[in-house]
């Protein structure tokens, strides 16, 4: 919205500084941050009052360290201070941002239902089954896969004279690791959408444990995303240069900030979970921006942690079948191992969580120079 | 008006023959009504019910077929039969128009009960239901059709069904198989004897197993042969059954092969006149009438023939049925002293994978029941007494009441039963059991163990991931020491897998059984390559050896060689799993003699990232110190010096949810309370209300409230009441379970009251804990 207002006012000397897109980067997360701060509490009480608690697993006696009760579904605020702030500092003409925005509607959908789901169910199995689930993600990722096919909207130019559509970028090098054919590109939409969904949603287990790398790939895309938007820089880099992919970086600065307001209430021990609603969105969001840049393999390096999860999940249940009834872990997804058998703090399992994802998303900022 | 009257039921004989059955009755209440019977092609039903109703003319062509199957709802191919078989059925329904429909249950009946249900709703159809359970519990499809039927007509007492829909009628029977009332039965069975070329001075006793033959009954008696023909007098009738269509057992070819397999030559020269063996039999009726006793299954069609021919019978019901029906008819039965029930069993020891019995055990039981003529009267009386001549003719009643032709028949009386505690329960629930009765909680009395022992061997026996280790813990719990070797074999089975290994050593630590064999199986397991039998089984060496308090000198005389347990536990504890350190650490504090000795596995650990390691070693430590291994200024020098003390493991301990906590305990004690005074000061009689407080305090507990119950009592303040006098002693044996003295001394206290037989539960509680030499043994 400020763009619109710069924008007509860009005579005024100070004014040409709101067009920039640092400058909006900046605002938006300082906005999305503020915003959460002030409106979490009142955010959470809403919630809980409208009966979005945890209901714990296990129903049994109440114990002086249990979670139950704790509000949840504390995505809506991500949902909310992101809208605000997208609306504030983002180009709405911008297709991109459409794109983006519309994976914010379905995906908060799909975990609105399932937390509401639990809510009536009053239990932590209640919610939405799997394929409920699976199909709008399902779809979505096919959209996108088609978007990249036919070039819709023009957020798919040509480059270079190669398609960029159908690219698959890898670090290290300059042209497009591979091409993929236009029906292939719709499968590997939805199977991206599925797995990186579901990778971010397993990672959603501890206090705080999403946040953080969900704000590290953020920065990590973010940066990308200014990279490729920038004509100079992106040729002293040898990126592609798409016009307009900047958008994307304010609206990664704005889920930057988004995730760290979040942070502060959801540190151990948290005041609020974000649901499924939460990890959906975020899940959602990442594979979105990622796929609008067509850098998958850097969010899945960046992502590594949403990656070890979903794999440790798979290899257990693999194992288990294979194997006949052995475990491979001790529990599966990973964390959950570490919290029930060897009985590590929370405290200390998240914050080395968060050292893992801080060194995966270096490491992908410093392979931006080597190419 | 000539009345319509559609029978469905199917799929196997036990549907089909109270269906005709129930025809006749309709037959004489109504001499020119008309009958459709519904099945499914290539199934009993298609061979069985024309000649069933072959005596009535034109009757003969009317049965149809709809398509219908069995299996899960989620299966493409069976959606779209019974889809097929439900289009079908309701075009049928609304040609044909029938009044009534009498179904029996099986999924044969699918299609046309579910067809009449929905267009009765939407008002297309008037047709009235009449749903026949031929078994103490309802079968699938009859539950669901439960809502559809006007009236559910039950053949055993005890059925869970609503009152409102519920008769019971007892099991009809086709005339042509009874024993008329008002004939003697002398004559009949002199007739029989003679027409069956039997001497009349012979012990008949009659085996058979439905018209495809019961593998274990047929298994069992041959194998009983040499012992039974011993007795010269005895005669034996074996019904081996036929090969069937579709069916993979032969039965009369079983038989003859274990023939040959058996020493025939220790037999009796006559043996093979009185030993007479045949595939199928027409004339049952004689048989019936000729025989003393039947040996026969569990199943409700068999069961009743039995009893309306007034025969002393010994059932032996098929093992592992959803629900365990037969076993559940068999135990009514039973309950009401008409029939003897044996269990059947797989013994896995042995390598076996089929049920069998022992034929000792059988003839043992056949010999008693041959020798008292009187037993074998009364229990032929009193399984008359659950055959009632009338039941065909009822539920035609009941059809004619719904039509409106005639009165309502009144309901016979259901006798009431013991509640089943263990047949018909699932695993967990029995899991739970178990643990309650080793906690001291509930007690077992010595049939439920062995009803337990007899489901505990079916999911022993079964596939899967998780049955046999279920089986394998439940066992260890519940101290079946009989079924030890069980657990030898498996915690080394290659073939079971992993989790039932893990599970079997965790059953021998929870058995409590320590000799030279168990200890030597699980010093096997523990090189097993999976990590939680490892852990597990030197848990179990740990609890085994936990309960000696003279350790040395027991296991010498044991012939236990304690220096191979410590190897394997120093070589463990430098296993790379925390868990399995932690028990090889543990076992190694309990059986050295000094600390000295295994120092050097101690101090490798002293610095173990896992904090959970380092506890275990304190704990030894303090134990050791108990029991003089190490003293107390070395311990303190280790632990101040030489060991990591900080530790990544701590409880949250949020002081709000405290105060929550607190503030709920408290209203649910004020609550209980109350609960506790209204039982108390009510007019029931004293059982009734023991019973009310155990619900009241078991709910309290799983709440979490931690009551002292004797406080809470004085609240209530009345010490001259008995009910509270029995839960004083209750509690007391819930503190003391693991102290065997002390508990033997309590019950010496108990005995010394004067009026101490009310207490016999509780004594029963003590006898049960104080230990297996001191209670009821089971089977052999």
């Amino acid at each position: 919205m400020f763009l619109l207002l710069a924008e007509a006012l860009s005579d005024f000397p100070l004014v040409n500084a709101f067009t920039y897109t640092t400058t909006r980067a900046l605002l938006g997360f300082l906005t999305s941050f503020a915003l959460s701060l002030a409106f979490g509490s009142r955010v959470f009480k809403w919630l809980y009052l409208k009966g979005y608690k945890d209901y714990p697993r296990a129903y049994g006696q109440d114990k002086v360290g249990s979670k139950k009760f704790t509000p949840t579904m504390g995505g809506i605020l991500i949902a909310l201070t992101a809208l605000g702030s997208m609306f504030l500092w983002s180009d709405l003409t911008s297709p991109r941002v459409w794109i983006v925005l519309a994976s914010v509607l379905v995906f908060g959908a799909v975990g609105y239902l399932d937390d509401t789901a639990k809510k009536v169910a009053q239990s932590a199995d209640g919610g939405i089954s799997r394929l409920a689930k699976l199909i709008p993600q399902t779809l979505f990722g096919a959209f996108l896969g088609l978007c990249a096919w036919f070039n819709w909207f023009d957020i798919f130019p040509m480059v270079d004279g190669e398609s960029f559509g159908t690219a698959i970028l890898v670090p290290f090098y300059k042209a497009p690791f591979m091409h993929l054919a236009g029906i292939l590109m719709v499968l590997f939409g939805a199977a991206w959408s599925i797995g990186i969904s579901n990778a971010v949603n397993y990672t959603d287990g501890l206090d705080g444990m999403l946040s953080v790398p969900a704000f590290f790939c953020f920065l990590v895309l973010g940066l990308y995303a200014f990279v490729m938007g920038n004509a100079n820089i992106s040729e002293y880099l040898l990126f592609p240069f798409l016009s307009g992919v900047n958008e994307l970086s304010v609206l990664c600065s704005i889920f930057m900030g988004c995730c760290l307001g979040f942070l502060w209430f959801n540190s151990f021990p948290a005041d609020v979970f974000m649901g499924d609603f939460g990890s959906l969105l975020l899940g959602g969001v990442l594979m979105t921006i990622a796929f609008l840049l067509h850098q998958e393999v850097i969010l899945l390096i960046s992502g590594g942690i949403f990656l070890f999860q979903f794999f440790t999940s798979a290899i257990q249940d693999y194992y288990f079948f294979k194997f006949k009834g052995q475990r491979y872990f001790r529990s599966a997804p990973f964390h959950e191992g570490l919290v029930k058998s060897y009985k590590m703090a929370e405290a200390k399992i998240v914050v080395r969580y968060w050292i893992v994802s801080a060194i995966l998303a270096a490491f992908c900022l410093v392979v931006m120079k080597i190419r | 008006m000539k009345r319509k009257i559609v029978f469905t039921g199917g799929g196997t004989g036990g549907h089909v023959t109270p269906a005709v059955a129930i025809s006749e009755g309709l037959r004489d209440l109504y001499p020119d009504v008309i009958f459709r019977y519904v099945g499914k092609r290539g199934k009993v039903e298609e061979r069985m019910v024309p000649k069933e109703w072959s005596g009535y003319g034109p009757l003969e062509k009317n049965v149809v077929f709809v398509s219908t199957t069995s299996g899960s709802l989620k299966n493409p191919k069976v959606l779209f039969q019974l889809g097929l078989g439900f289009v079908q059925a309701t075009a049928f329904l609304l040609r044909f128009r029938p009044d009534a429909i009498v179904a029996t249950g099986g999924y044969v009946s699918a299609p046309i009960v579910f067809a009449s249900g929905i267009l009765r709703k939407i008002g297309l159809l008037k047709t009235k239901l009449l749903v026949h359970e031929a078994n103490a519990e309802l079968g699938r499809m009859n539950k669901a059709a439960m809502g559809f039927a006007d009236k559910i007509a039950v053949s055993f007492p005890g059925t869970k069904v609503p009152d409102s829909k519920k008769m019971f009628v007892g099991y009809p029977v086709r005339k042509r198989l009874v024993v008329q009332e008002e004939t003697n039965k002398e004559t009949l069975r002199r007739d029989a004897r003679t027409s069956l070329n039997i001497p009349q001075d012979a012990k008949v006793v009659f085996a058979f197993g439905g018209s495809q033959g019961a593998r274990t009954i047929n298994r069992g008696m041959v194998d009983a042969l040499p012992l039974l023909l011993a007795d010269p007098q005895v005669i034996v009738l074996h019904g081996t059954g036929k090969k069937m269509p579709g069916s993979a057992y032969y039965g009369k070819d079983d038989v003859e092969k274990r023939l040959k397999s058996i020493d025939t030559d220790g037999m009796p020269q006559d043996w093979k006149e009185r030993y007479r063996y045949t595939d199928f039999i027409d004339n049952m009726g004689e048989y019936y009438a000729a025989t003393d006793l039947v040996v026969c299954r569990g199943g409700a069609g068999s069961l009743v023939e039995v009893c309306a021919n007034a025969i002393a019978s010994i059932s032996i019901p098929k093992a592992n049925l959803p629900g365990d029906h037969q076993a559940v008819n068999a135990r009514v039965l039973e309950q009401l002293g008409a029939t003897k029930v044996v269990y059947e069993r797989v013994d896995i020891a042995s390598g076996e994978s089929v049920e069998s019995i022992e034929p000792t055990e059988l003839s043992r039981l056949i010999f008693e029941l041959l020798a008292d003529p009187d037993r074998r009267r009364q229990m032929g009386t009193l399984a008359r007494t659950q055959y009632d001549a009338s039941t065909s003719r009822q539920c035609a009643d009941i059809v004619g009441a719904l039509l409106g032709d005639c009165e309502m028949p009144l309901a016979k009386e259901e006798p009431v039963l013991m509640k089943e505690r263990v047949l018909g329960k699932s695993d967990t629930q029995l899991e739970r059991l178990l643990n309650n009765v080793r906690q001291g909680k509930e007690a077992l009395s010595a049939l439920d163990r062995q009803l337990i022992l007899y489901k505990l061997d079916g999911l022993a026996a079964g596939n899967g991931l998780v049955r046999p280790a279920r089986a394998c813990r439940m066992f260890g719990i519940g101290r079946f020491t009989e079924r030890l070797d069980v657990l030898l074999n498996y915690a080394l089975n290659e073939e079971q897998s992993p989790f039932t290994r893990r599970d079997a050593c965790k059953g021998l630590g929870k058995m409590g059984v320590l000799n030279k064999t168990v200890v030597d199986c699980l010093l096997q397991a523990t090189n097993d390559d999976y990590f939680e039998t490892v852990n597990e089984s030197l848990y179990a060496l740990y609890q085994l050896f936990s309960t000696q308090k003279q350790l040395l000198s027991d296991t010498a005389a044991l012939n236990i060689d304690i220096s191979e347990i410590q190897k394997t536990a120093t070589q463990h504890s430098q296993s790379k799993e925390f868990d399995i350190r932690m028990n090889a650490l543990g076992l190694l504090s309990l059986l050295c003699s000094d600390f000295d000795e295994i120092r050097d596995a101690f101090e490798a650990n002293y610095f173990h990232p896992n904090w959970q390691v380092r506890k275990r070693i304190v704990e030894c430590f303090a134990e050791m110190q108990k029991n003089s291994k190490i003293d107390n200024s070395e311990v303190e020098d280790i632990l101040n010096n030489r060991f990591l003390q900080t530790s990544n493991g701590f409880e949250t301990h949020f002081q709000l949810k405290e105060e929550i906590i607190q503030v709920y305990q408290q209203e649910s004690r004020e609550t209980f309370v109350e609960d506790l005074r209204t039982v108390i000061y009510s007019e029931m009689s004293p059982d009734e209300k023991t019973t009310q407080l155990d619900t009241l305090t078991t709910s309290a507990k799983e709440k979490g409230l931690e009551l002292d119950i004797q406080e809470v009592l004085e609240d209530v303040k009345d010490s001259n009441n008995t009910v509270i006098s029995k839960e004083h002693y209750r509690r007391k044996v819930s503190e003391l379970v693991e102290d065997k003295r002390a508990l033997y001394e309590l019950k010496q206290e108990i005995l010394s009251e004067d009026n101490h037989l009310q207490y016999n539960d509780v004594l029963q509680t003590i006898d049960f804990l104080i230990g297996d030499e001191q209670h009821v043994s089971t089977t052999r």
